[in-house]
């Protein structure tokens, strides 16, 4: 009962046509296998063969919107497979004698007769279905033009009736081989596929997607088997044609190992193929089209299933598989070159013969000198180890090659991807700032309420790499005239405040106001204003401490004037009059840091911030960088410096701040704390040993 | 001693070679795994190489060409050891540190040698053991168990001779640099007369080579002289030889006995040497000399771009170390050319081989600027801690790029004219003038190419920090990328340069076809550094 009731429930609507599509799948190639002489002779009249031509063409289109509607869908492939189907199907029927009659016997109960009719009343019967679903529906609201032309158009250009040049213009000159006009024709459609295939399709829902590959493959079989394979030799065990079987499968089963078969091992085959081409006839002959359908399709449709994003990007087990694959599928070639060889001369993946020898000019030692024959009753199975094994190894090394080639592709991919988003980003972040600004140019300041301070609004810093911050939620107000001292444990969270209000790292939240100018909108004026001495004094030591000075200099566009005044002044004042025209190489530490105290300071910036900048000084270069401090902020502007000795910062500093583990702990004026009575040592301890103790 | 020894080894190693002692099983068999690939495709390869030499080629397998690969091995293995021994022994930062633990200073050197011993021996075990299998895998008649266990034995053996010798022969280079580094000058003139001078030997000696040569007619002429000139320098090749003999299965043990005692010998000279010489060497590095003064002028820009490529030059002149190690391949380049071409061209050829005359000198002229474009490509990084002048600086920074550019596409301009000058002259019976200067305005077109692909690499994956630790350009990754992109559109363009002479256009379109390609490939490489320069210049951080 259970049985019968699940019988029953399969049989729906969808799932009988479903099958009725199947069955047009089967009988369409069945109808391929009993052949079509119209490609052969020409018994009807001019205008008859011509329109017999585009209405054989019609039907195939017409079967595999046919095919496909059904299990893929598609609003407008559904709308188009109505009048299609109705027109081809009843036109197929009128003109059934030249259809079927004219070519082959002339009776009514040959396989082909009966074959086409069957043909024509499930195209007829798939359609009055298209037709009725449209109906209820409203399938036609809505439908553009442009895509239905379009879809047409591109239905007409994949099942192409292949005899189709070879009826209207006869056999052309020349073979589709060795880089004639005609064979880069060939190859460059491979490009046309791939760029237009990916251009059309890049931004349609998966649906469509599917729809378009489902279309693909099934035109890649329809191809493939237009004309049957009647001989052993044509046995579809080629590298090339088994990837018209096994891309059908992947796209329409979704199988993911057979997939990535295809996109290592065929598109190999296929390049070999395109390149090297094993071509007799004319470009226009069936063997030349069927030809470079079966390798285009081979070639593109594995590289466009990746790019469209229909299957994932290979990763080293998909590459696993796909070697599996390969593995049991030359196993099985080697077999059945061995054993066919004694009923026709078989050479299946050009592994039997002297193909690979015969392009790249070489002996065939290797082949013959290593053989190993097997007679099994009265056959003979002749292998040839060596060779086998070589051409093995290396095809598994191209295949390295081509996931070489893929993975540098996407690396071009992402990288032009996310440049398109930053730019993006940058665009709007300009039109953002602009907004902002109303009718002020891009050099004033966007905050004119903070003029002549820095403001840091709650400014957050996460490295990337840790979810921990290493500032949290900072704010601070530093007015003109103040030496401020920022006073805190190593690892605290001084150098990374430094360094993002100096322009060094992003900010990860928060704002950096100086001087009126955003440090992330208003990047240029902002650093104009700063004058900045680091903790590790990054300079060039080949240059002489004055060549360093002057590049400074130039960057921050001090005139001629100003510089040589100020480095003489400075030179002075430092005791640098000597060792200024030697390099830097030769300086010691203090001298070194001497020389970055001068090139911060050359163009007299409105806020000077100095990182720990008494490290490792004798006491003399300390009196001299704190004298410079001193005077500095007389004359109005901002003195930032870090530290974390305590004397150095009370001796100097008219405000402080703490920040402990990446927090601000308090800010006090050293006026006011000397008022209170408190030292500032024992406020600093007391911050940090209660931390401590809270950690502990 | 042991114990020391062994301590300041790993200490040593643990900085070059980048391993975690505490790594996983997993880790270490995936690792194990890589070496092994590594060796199988480096077997792979040579196996191939010899099968060309010695079955399609027919070059005669003997004792003197084995001994003879073993002894041009090891020179090389010399050559680079004495370099990086030079510097690791006498210069290297670590001395600062090594020198001053609580041991011998003999220990400090011999644990420099047991470093650069076991970087040999990566070396020899990744090339040295699979070049032993693959000759005998190709004349099988040498395969035996012996000799299997001879190649495993030997490969270990082989790198202690090169190591000990350039310990030896680094005493007198750091001298000379020493000598040389007092006077500037000197070392001007000198490379400059050596430049020079050899450049005059290469043309004398291109123009004695007779003209059609046919090599299949003169192959065994050429394979006698060829036999005599091994057999000849196999009379010093020592320590090879012994080597070389043994593994042919020649006086086994007494070879390998005269081996040994070659490596005692030289290990004993190299270890007494040391006692007086090492720890007075190694520690004058750190001492400051008086350095000259240099022009007291203040000098103003108004264009970033000036001071850039001012500092630039400033610091190339200064480092001319580091200028001749970046720029290597294009002082070569000169003699690689003529050398190359002049053989070429003179031999007997098809119609074929003469249509890929250009195309021939296209790929060795790109090839060797391509090598040279790793200064592009490490340009950014190169800067290591000082970038923060330029994350700080106010303006347009991004014109350093533009000053590296022109360093980079100044001196290739200036070596690939040179090498085209002389090649004009060295090949002007053979080859069409007005077709070789199509080919030098190509070169120099897709040059400019592929130095803003570089320095489009080095401004996506800066190595800021990995350089300011090393300083050691050839340990970022985008040199090696450079050199990998460079090669490749060296190879494309050479085809198209032949594919096109195959049409036997009129020099018009050649000139139009050729540097429209060029041109188009350069104009796209302006336009994506331009874009990702302006998206990403700012965004590199320390």
């Amino acid at each position: 009962m259970r049985f019968i009731k699940k019988i029953s429930s399969f049989f729906t609507i969808d799932n009988i046509f479903k099958v009725l599509a199947f069955s047009l799948f089967c009988v369409y190639l069945a109808q391929m296998y009993v052949g079509y002489d119209i490609d052969k002779k020409q018994v009807l009249n001019g205008f008859m063969t011509v329109f017999m031509l585009f209405l054989r063409w019609s039907t195939i289109v017409t079967v595999g919107f046919a095919v496909i509607v059904p299990f893929f869908g598609g609003k407008t492939c559904k709308a188009i497979l109505t009048p299609l189907g109705l027109i081809v199907g009843t036109l197929n029927l009128i003109f059934i004698k030249e259809n079927v009659i004219a070519w082959g016997p002339k009776t009514y109960t040959s396989w082909r007769y009966c074959l086409f009719i069957i043909e024509q009343v499930l195209i007829l019967i798939i359609s009055t279905y298209s037709l009725i679903f449209n109906i209820i529906d409203k399938n036609y609201k809505g439908l553009k033009a442009h895509r239905i032309i379009l879809i047409l158009l591109g239905m007409y250009a994949t099942f192409m009736y292949q005899p189709m040049f070879n009826i209207l213009f006869g056999a052309h000159d020349d073979k589709a081989v060795d880089f004639t006009p005609i064979h880069i024709i060939f190859l460059l459609m491979n490009f046309v596929l791939i760029i237009g295939g990916y251009v059309l399709m890049k931004n349609k829902t998966k649906e469509e997607k599917n729809i378009f590959f489902a279309a693909l493959a099934c035109s890649g079989v329809f191809n493939f088997f237009y004309y049957p394979y009647t001989t052993i030799a044509g046995l579809p065990f080629h590298l090339c044609n088994t990837a018209i079987i096994m891309m059908f499968v992947a796209f329409i089963f979704n199988a993911k190992g057979i997939f990535y078969f295809t996109y290592f091992v065929n598109v190999i085959g296929a390049i070999f193929a395109s390149i090297f081409p094993d071509i007799y006839g004319d470009a226009f002959s069936l063997e030349s089209i069927r030809y470079w359908y079966n390798h285009i399709y081979a070639l593109s449709l594995p590289i466009l299933g990746v790019a469209l994003k229909v299957y994932e990007r290979p990763t080293i087990k998909f590459m696993g598989k796909a070697i599996f694959w390969f593995t049991i599928y030359y196993l099985i070639v080697i077999f059945f070159n061995a054993w066919f060889s004694n009923y026709a001369p078989v050479n299946y993946f050009f592994i039997n013969g002297n193909f690979f020898f015969e392009k790249l000019n070489i002996q065939t030692t290797i082949k013959d000198n290593y053989v190993w024959e097997v007679p099994v009753g009265d056959l003979l199975f002749v292998f040839y180890p060596l060779f086998h094994f070589l051409v093995y190894v290396v095809y598994i090394g191209l295949m390295f090659v081509m996931w070489y080639i893929y993975d540098a592709l996407f690396h071009v991919a992402d990288s032009h991807y996310d440049l398109r988003l930053k730019k993006a980003v940058i665009k709007q972040g300009f039109f953002d700032l602009r907004e902002e600004l109303k009718n002020k140019s891009l050099a004033e300041p966007l905050y004119e309420e903070n003029l002549n301070m820095i403001e840091i609004k709650n400014f957050t810093k996460i490295y990337s790499g840790s979810k921990a911050p290493a500032v949290d939620n900072f704010s601070l107000t530093v007015n003109n005239g103040e030496v401020f001292g920022f006073l805190g444990h190593n690892g605290a969270g001084k150098s990374t405040t430094i360094k993002s209000l100096v322009g060094i790292q992003s900010i990860t939240g928060g704002q950096i106001i100086v001087d009126g100018f955003d440090v992330e909108k208003q990047p240029v004026e902002a650093k104009l204003r700063i004058g900045y001495v680091s903790d590790n004094h990054a300079v060039y030591e080949r240059l002489t401490g004055r060549e360093y000075i002057n590049y400074i200099a130039d960057l921050y566009l001090v005139s001629q004037e100003d510089r040589d005044e100020r480095i003489a002044k400075y030179c002075k004042m430092f005791k640098l009059e000597d060792a200024i025209d030697r390099e830097i190489k030769s300086y010691s530490h203090g001298m070194k840091q001497k020389i970055v105290v001068i090139s911060s300071l050359i163009h007299e910036p409105k806020v000077w911030v100095l990182d720990e900048p008494l490290t490792g000084l004798d006491p003399t270069s300390s009196f001299q960088i704190k004298e410079c401090m001193r005077e500095h902020a007389k004359k109005g502007h901002i003195v930032f410096f870090s530290s974390h000795v305590i004397e150095v910062v009370e001796k100097i500093c008219d405000k402080i701040c703490i920040i402990n583990h990446g927090k601000l702990e308090c800010i006090h004026s050293l006026k006011d704390l000397k008022e209170q009575g408190i030292s500032l040592e024992e406020l600093y301890l007391k911050y940090v040993t209660n931390e401590e103790s809270d950690h502990a | 001693m042991l114990k020391s020894l062994k301590i300041l080894s790993l200490l040593q190693l643990s900085e070059k070679i980048k391993f975690k002692q505490n790594a996983s099983i997993s880790d270490k068999l995936r690792l194990l795994g890589k070496f092994l690939m590594a060796m199988a495709i480096s077997y792979g390869v040579l196996t191939l190489l010899f099968f060309v030499i010695f079955k399609v080629i027919f070059f005669q397998p003997s004792i003197h060409l084995f001994t003879f690969i073993v002894f041009f091995i090891q020179i090389i293995s010399i050559v680079t050891s004495t370099i990086s021994l030079s510097d690791s022994l006498y210069i290297s930062k670590d001395n600062a540190l090594l020198l001053t633990y609580p041991v011998k200073h003999i220990y400090v050197y011999i644990s420099k040698l047991i470093v650069s011993y076991v970087l040999e021996l990566m070396k020899s075990l990744l090339f040295t053991l699979p070049l032993f299998m693959a000759y005998a895998t190709i004349n099988s008649s040498l395969f035996s168990a012996y000799y299997i266990i001879g190649s495993i034995v030997y490969s270990f053996l082989l790198p202690l001779f090169p190591v000990l010798i350039g310990a030896i022969l680094s005493i007198p280079v750091v001298y000379f640099n020493k000598f040389i580094k007092k006077y500037n000058f000197l070392k001007l003139l000198l490379t400059t007369l050596l430049f020079v001078g050899l450049l005059a030997l290469t043309i004398f000696v291109v123009n004695l080579l007779p003209d059609n040569i046919r090599i299949v007619a003169l192959f065994n002429s050429f394979m006698n002289k060829f036999n005599d000139s091994l057999h000849l320098i196999n009379q010093f090749s020592t320590y090879s030889g012994f080597i070389g003999k043994a593994m042919y299965g020649e006086n086994v043990f007494l070879n390998t006995l005269f081996a040994l005692l070659s490596l005692i010998g030289v290990g004993v000279i190299s270890i007494s040497l040391s006692l007086f010489v090492f720890f007075r060497l190694a520690s004058s590095a750190s001492e400051n000399s008086i350095q000259k003064k240099h022009k007291a002028k203040n000098v103003a820009h108004k264009s970033t771009f000036l001071t850039f490529t001012k500092k630039e030059l400033t610091l190339s002149l200064r480092n001319i170390g580091d200028f001749a190690s970046n720029y290597f391949f294009l002082f070569i380049m000169p003699f690689v050319l003529i050398i190359i071409s002049s053989i070429y061209v003179r031999i007997d050829r098809n119609a074929l081989g003469v249509s890929m005359t250009y195309g021939f000198i296209g790929l060795i002229a790109m090839i060797m600027l391509a090598a040279s474009n790793t200064a592009s490509a490490t340009a950014i990084s190169s800067e290591g801690t000082e970038f923060v002048l330029l994350k700080t600086a106010p303006g347009k920074t991004s014109n350093i790029v533009w000053s590296k550019i022109l360093i980079n596409f100044a001196i290739s301009l200036i070596f690939l004219t040179l090498s085209f000058i002389i090649l004009s002259f060295v090949l002007k019976n053979h080859v069409s003038l007005p077709l070789l200067w199509i080919v030098y305005a190509f070169i120099l077109i897709i040059d400019f190419g592929l130095i803003l692909w570089s320095i489009q690499l080095d401004i996506m994956n800066p190595k800021l920090k990995e350089y300011a630790n090393s300083q050691n350009r050839s340990e970022i990754k985008n040199f090696a990328s450079s050199i990998t992109i460079g090669c490749i559109v060296a190879v494309i363009f050479s085809a198209i340069l032949i594919v096109v002479y195959l049409f036997n256009f009129t020099i018009f379109l050649l000139c139009l076809i050729l540097l429209g390609a060029a041109l188009a490939f350069s104009g796209i490489r302006l336009y994506f550094l331009i874009n990702y320069m302006n998206a990403y210049f700012n965004e590199i951080q320390l």
